[in-house]
């Protein structure tokens, strides 16, 4: 007879034993991998750190990275602490590495079954005791890897004095790009006359806030700040203010070639432009900023005409032989735009009338919005073209059924049409005269054949 | 039945085995673990075929083995003109003392308990499958009469895989009822000298019975009561699944070469092998090691080989070993 107590408890003591060489034996494998993961972690750390030197990232970016990863690494070897349930394959592995010939697994098994015999009993008991005098840190000792731990270390140490050595200052690795960009702007710029105090500077900050997408977390949309800036944009129209205010917020250039006024006129313009169609800007900013832009570019425009060459500028200005053709050619606009408004009248309808400059190039300025195609004369303002280019925009959302016309004439287009034909073929007598001959039995497979298809007699 | 009780009758059934193998090889020289395998047959109740060359001793082997366990022994030589009335007796006409006659059952030698077919393979199957009642029922019908054998009932059959003239085959159901198919090679350098010195001397090895039928049914009993965990009685049932080209266990070979695989009886031999081989080393468990040890010689006569295997000449033992390097043990 058996004792169920006794197997209950030799079946204890086994799954005891058995749990404990699981955790050892896990813990063994994880830390084993996680310090050969780790060289990988502090290497990917210092990488980043010096392309983040090149790039002007953050300095805490590696030192997060390589805090984070090492962490990542000693929660993955700590997991495996956990006590689990035992598959048979685990208990397999477990009983090769003690070099227990099976017993282990066997007992295992019988150990989670209900039904016992003495066998059993006995075969659990005895497996119970052989597990206990195991010394499983012996079996499953803790991983050196001084290589590992000493590589990591060294990257370690080198990523964060690649951290600690390169000063906030120096220019080589400012801590937060656009925030350094924005005092540098402000500390550049020392007070001038039109242009109001802090303008570039908030302004800076606000184009960088639309520009990295956070106009609403770093500067909030509805801010008094902003009404300011909005206000303080408004009253900007001198040409000397944009001058300044360009050069106020242009960024650090060589010294060797510096930029000229136009083309930093022209970049701040398109920046302003490209903020203005951000959706995240509010719409009085949205004007705000476009009038900007185009003031900017019709200053800019300005600037580049006057900074042409002087023989250019002066046949621009002063009137030669070609002056009488020109004066002709305005006052035929002039004579035809007042032609237009006369019929226009006279059939009783609206009528659209643009007055060009008649000191403009020689195109004619057309009807309708906008100009003439000339690229230096001052046609119509961008300021008229944007809203009306506005209205006509159609949102791709707000596409209403029945303007697609084209739609179902394209599918109309595309249906088409199969026919299926058979085609029959008269029946013909086999001839065994064309049949070929089956292929010839291999000389070396011949008498394996015959010894396989005749019997011995 | 306890712990204690347990461990002395694993420790009996290991003890008898050590003395019947060392006893048989006082005289057989170079073939331990033929004699291990063939032990372990006779304990696990199954019947072994023998195959070697003339002269490496399987005869010898078969007597030896009768010798020390004390068995009734019975040897016959199949030759082609061997009937089955040769084998397992015949009614024969006897007279009464006060007149008239009648038929008397007179037995053939199938009735002994070791019994040794030699040259299997030169009788006609009409012959050899006059062992097959014997060898799976342990009894013999003659005419309307079945008539038991004697336990413990061992076959040991031998056959010459070199003259193929004037042989027949065994049938693939005589060859499924052989627990194990052992091959006897030639002996080593080391056992060819000892062989030298003990038969060629005035000095001849006897050999001591050890023990007698009824310990070997003790030990046939105690055999089957070896648990065995589910895990790797599973093993065994994959290695022999394996052999079957359509299962999904089945390797390259076996799909290429194999027609039929082992039947269930192949397991059954598996597990009951892995069992003795489990009590031989003192164990009260079967490790997926046993199974393993006795794989090549239950399993290599149990494979139907395809015209492609036949023609190819492919042996059953490599497909058997690739099997157990592919076969998972978990």
């Amino acid at each position: 007879m058996h004792d169920s107590t006794s197997l209950d408890t030799a079946g204890t003591r086994l799954r005891a034993g058995l749990a404990t060489a699981d955790r050892l034996r896990r813990l063994r494998g994880r830390r084993r991998r996680a310090w050969r993961a780790a060289p990988y972690v502090a290497a990917f750390a210092l990488c980043a750190g010096l392309i983040g030197g090149l790039k002007s990232w953050p300095v805490v970016l590696p030192l997060t990275l390589l805090g984070a990863g090492l962490c990542l690494l000693a929660a993955y070897g700590c997991l495996a602490r956990r006590t689990r349930n035992i598959s048979d394959s685990v208990a397999a592995a477990i009983d090769a590495d003690a070099g227990l010939h099976g017993e282990l697994r066997s007992a295992h098994w019988f150990a989670a079954r209900d039904t016992h015999d003495a066998w059993a009993d006995f075969h659990v008991d005895r497996a119970a005791d052989r597990t206990a005098s195991i010394d499983w840190s012996t079996v499953y000792p803790p991983p050196t890897d001084r290589r590992a731990k000493l590589t990591t270390g060294g990257i370690a140490i080198a990523t964060l004095l690649l951290a600690l050595a390169v000063p906030e200052s120096s220019g080589v690795a400012p801590r937060n790009t656009d925030a350094h960009r924005v005092d540098r702007i402000a500390a550049k710029t020392p007070p001038v006359a039109g242009l109001p105090v802090g303008l570039p500077k908030d302004l800076e900050a606000l184009l960088t806030a639309v520009e990295r997408g956070t106009l609403g977390t770093e500067i909030p949309a509805n801010a008094a700040a902003l009404r300011d800036l909005i206000d303080t944009l408004a009253q900007l129209h001198g040409a000397d203010s944009l001058k300044q205010l360009a050069r106020a917020m242009a960024p650090a250039t060589d010294a060797a070639h510096p930029q000229s006024t136009d083309a930093i006129m022209k970049a701040l313009a398109e920046r302003a432009q490209r903020a203005a169609e951000s959706a995240a800007v509010p719409p009085p900013m949205r004007d705000a900023l476009e009038n900007l832009a185009d003031d900017l570019s019709q200053v800019a425009q300005t600037e580049r005409a006057a900074n042409r060459d002087p023989r250019d500028a002066t046949s621009a200005q002063m009137p030669q032989n070609g002056d009488a053709v020109q004066t002709n050619a305005s006052a035929k606009a002039e004579e035809l735009s007042i032609q237009l408004v006369r019929d226009t009248d006279a059939r009783g309808g609206p009528a659209i009338l643009m007055v060009t400059d008649p000191n403009a190039s020689g195109t004619d300025p057309g009807t309708g919005l906008g100009g003439g195609s000339g690229v230096d004369a001052q046609q119509g303002r961008m300021a008229d073209i944007a809203p009306a280019l506005r209205r006509e925009t159609v949102e791709a959302s707000a596409n209403s059924e029945g303007s697609d016309a084209l739609t179902d004439l394209r599918r109309k287009s595309e249906r088409g049409h199969a026919a299926v034909s058979f085609t029959r073929s008269a029946t013909r007598a086999f001839d065994q005269g064309s049949a070929a001959a089956p292929p010839p039995v291999p000389e070396a497979r011949r008498a394996a054949i015959q010894s396989y298809f005749v019997r011995k007699q | 039945m306890t712990s204690t009780a347990v461990a002395q009758s694993i420790d009996q059934f290991r003890e008898r085995f050590t003395r019947i193998t060392e006893e048989v090889g006082r005289r057989i020289v170079g073939h331990e673990e033929i004699v291990n395998l063939t032990v372990t047959s006779l304990l696990a109740g199954g019947h072994v075929l023998l195959e070697g060359i003339p002269g490496v001793g399987k005869t010898s082997l078969v007597h030896t083995l009768a010798d020390v366990l004390h068995l009734g022994f019975s040897r016959i030589q199949f030759t082609p003109d061997l009937m089955p009335a040769d084998i397992v007796g015949t009614n024969i006409v006897q007279e009464h003392a006060h007149g008239g006659t009648f038929f008397e059952f007179q037995p053939g030698p199938i009735f002994a308990n070791v019994v040794l077919a030699d040259e299997i393979n030169r009788a006609t199957p009409k012959t050899q499958s006059a062992l097959l009642e014997a060898m799976q029922d342990v009894s013999v019908s003659v005419g309307k009469t079945t008539y038991p054998l004697e336990q413990p009932f061992l076959v040991l059959a031998t056959q010459n895989p070199l003259e193929m003239e004037g042989t027949y085959p065994l049938p693939e159901a005589q060859l499924d009822r052989f627990f194990f198919k052992l091959k006897v090679c030639y002996p080593g350098e080391a056992a060819m000298h000892e062989i030298l010195e003990r038969t060629t001397t005035e000095t001849q090895t006897t050999v001591t019975r050890v023990l007698d039928a009824g310990q070997i049914l003790e030990m046939r009993h105690l055999a089957r009561s070896v648990p065995i965990a589910r895990p790797v009685q599973a093993y065994a049932v994959r290695l022999t699944m394996g052999s079957h080209p359509a299962s999904p266990y089945a390797t390259a070979l076996v799909k290429r070469y194999v027609r039929y695989g082992a039947s269930p009886r192949a397991a059954q031999a598996l597990v009951l092998a892995g069992k003795i081989q489990a009590l031989t080393h003192g164990r009260a468990f079967v490790s997926v090691d046993d199974i393993r040890n006795v794989a090549l010689a239950a399993l290599r006569h149990r494979l139907l080989l395809n015209f492609e295997g036949d023609a190819d000449e492919v042996s059953t033992d490599a497909i058997v070993t690739e099997l157990l390097g592919t076969v998972a043990t978990e």
